[in-house]
């Protein structure tokens, strides 16, 4: 990339890496990403004024990375 | 959510399931929303009312605190995509999810900005057999956008 240190390349690279392993996780644990990523976006949206409400799924942990509920 | 099972996690508020025939007849988890209410059926929410709930936002049922909207087949390449789509299972239950190919070529028929950003994922991180991406495209004169889009 033009103008971009090595340094910023290889963060750039590490992020893409990062999509990419996140795009291999097993189905289960995406949807809690998913229900992390409704958390951090209905703050945002809640303070712009559009009500949105994140799941809530029972015996779901939102941590990514948890154990699946039994 | 149907993109997600095959990219990265992708932020979305509601589910939406395509369903064909009667509310007895399974759905599949489908990537883009189609905005229409018109095509919201109304034998799902009744069907859902007997099994207890209750609670609706807006076009979508309440279930299991996740809101959901059935979205009845409503042309050839939707029933195409819920006649071959593959059967999961999420946590021992089992579920239905459309091809990655197909829900690239829904996303080209749909053809909002988000669909397009969609298309762009999942080339991106998909497996994405070409060879049936191309004869979906085809049949369902897709090329032109794919073309668009693409190139």
């Amino acid at each position: 990339m033009d103008g971009v240190s090595a340094e910023v390349t290889r963060i750039f690279a590490a992020k893409e890496q990062r999509r990419q392993d996140l795009a291999r996780l097993p189905f289960p644990e995406k949807v809690r990403a998913v229900m992390q990523l409704q958390e951090m976006a209905a703050t945002i949206l809640r303070a712009r004024g559009k009500a949105v409400q994140p799941w809530r799924i029972a015996g779901h942990d939102q941590k990514v990375g948890a154990a699946s509920p039994p | 959510m149907g993109a997600t099972f095959y990219t990265e996690p992708l932020l979305t508020f509601d589910l939406d399931v395509f369903v064909v025939g009667s509310p007895n007849c399974s759905g599949a988890v489908s990537a883009p929303s189609y905005n229409e209410s018109a095509v919201t059926d109304r034998r799902y929410k009744d069907a859902l009312r007997g099994r207890g709930y209750l609670k609706e936002e807006g076009e979508c049922v309440l279930i299991e605190g996740v809101p959901v909207q059935f979205l009845p087949a409503y042309n050839p390449l939707v029933e195409e995509a819920l006649r071959e789509a593959q059967e999961i299972m999420y946590e021992d239950v089992p579920a239905r999810v459309l091809r990655s190919e197909h829900l690239v070529a829904i996303c080209l028929q749909t053809g909002r900005n988000k669909d397009r950003e969609r298309v762009r994922i999942l080339r991106e991180q998909a497996k994405l057999d070409q060879n049936f991406l191309a004869d979906v495209l085809r049949r369902h004169q897709l090329e032109d956008k794919w073309k668009l889009w693409t190139e």
